[in-house]
């Protein structure tokens, strides 16, 4: 297919490798001809010096026989407006266009979620999530729902380093009051089944079962540590 | 509180988004209309232009803000009657308008767009788009 990416910065051109690795045809609009520059010379000849927001370089990047545009620029106005070009055209010939948005600032968010834009991604969200998850240690994850059972589910909860390396019983903390755990995966990759008597150590995963309402209960334990009356 | 400015306060609200070239004699042809007028500009700089005048006795109501903030249009009057968008760029007033047009759902939105296929775009989502640069290009092809 072909793409229109707005925008060639880093998230621009990332997408970009991404979609020719995988087999398509694209185009980069950027308004920084030193930027074009980098483009050109680093991964192919794909950039069109202009203006998402000018229809003109939206023809010159192929917008009339493309599936695709993504707007990735740091600039809101210029995200929404072309796409909304885009869209314009393709209702023109009733011929669908998948529109891709970042939004920057998230007070837009909901704005764009009425402009008719196919797929909005909220810039902040993802990176806070990003960081949040680098942070999450310790954390609990969810694996995977258990089918008929709405409020269950398997988690992994990472083991904090507050436990010290000595590590604890699981057996003195109360996290066996609030989990049924199935298995204990230490940091060297070994397997075992959980019992009172089991020492874990920061970094050793436990796969339990749990339901959703505690979750910020075990959060807030993980967090606080419910290990500080141990050893 | 005199008479006069008893009248002031039950004017209709409009605001000017962008206080550029021609918004001074804008502004006061609106005042003329029998509107206050709210001022927007995200350089404060540009209100030094305004008449003392009118600034104190409420017809112009000058705010420092960005126009594309969701935020700072929100502290302007939400009983708006009118709102005109005129910054430099056509992008810029096509995305603000569309914002006011979620913010202010009664007002009309008329926003300065001089590139045609921006208008055509503004005129689809229920905006006014005018083009000073149209304006003027039929004014010379009538006289030519």
């Amino acid at each position: 297919m072909h793409v229109v990416i707005i925008g060639g910065g880093t998230i621009g051109i990332s997408i970009a490798e991404w979609l020719l690795v995988a087999g398509n045809e694209v185009a980069i609009i950027d308004n920084n001809p030193e930027r074009c520059k980098y483009i050109d010379d680093n991964i192919g000849l794909v950039s069109v010096l202009g203006d998402g927001t000018n229809w003109d370089s939206l023809t010159n990047a192929g917008i009339t026989r493309s599936d695709t545009i993504i707007a990735t620029t740091k600039h809101d106005h210029i995200n929404l407006i072309s796409c909304q070009l885009a869209i314009d055209y393709s209702k023109e010939l009733d011929n669908p266009i998948t529109t891709i948005s970042l939004v920057n600032k998230s007070e837009k968010l909901e704005f764009f979620n009425l402009s008719g834009i196919t797929t909005i991604i909220n810039v902040n969200e993802n990176v806070v999530k990003e960081l949040t998850e680098s942070f999450s240690v310790p954390g609990l994850n969810h694996l995977m729902p258990i089918p008929q059972q709405t409020d269950k589910s398997i988690i992994s909860i990472r083991v904090p380093r507050e436990v010290g390396l000595h590590g604890v019983r699981l057996g003195d903390t109360n996290l066996l009051n609030h989990i049924e755990a199935y298995l204990i995966i230490t940091t060297d990759g070994s397997t075992s089944l959980p019992t009172n008597q089991s020492i874990v150590k920061p970094g050793d995963q436990i796969i339990a079962v749990t339901s959703a309402d505690i979750e910020d209960q075990i959060r807030e334990m993980l967090v606080s540590g419910p290990y500080e009356t141990q050893i | 509180m005199n008479k006069d400015q008893k009248k002031i306060e039950t004017l209709r609200e409009a605001a000017i988004i962008g206080y550029g070239e021609s918004g001074y004699e804008l502004a006061n042809s609106i005042n003329n209309l029998g509107f206050k007028i709210n001022i927007m500009d995200i350089n404060p700089e540009s209100f030094a232009k305004l008449p003392e005048s009118k600034v104190e006795n409420g017809l112009i109501i000058p705010l420092a803000g960005d126009g594309m903030s969701i935020n700072d249009l929100s502290k302007l009057p939400k009983d708006l009657s009118i709102v005109i968008v005129m910054t430099e760029t056509d992008s810029v007033n096509l995305f603000i308008g569309q914002l006011a047009k979620q913010i202010f759902r009664t007002a009309k939105i008329i926003c300065k767009i001089n590139n045609e296929k921006l208008r055509l775009l503004g005129d689809n989502q229920e905006l006014l788009a005018y083009s000073p640069i149209a304006l003027l290009n039929e004014k010379i092809l009538s006289v030519i």
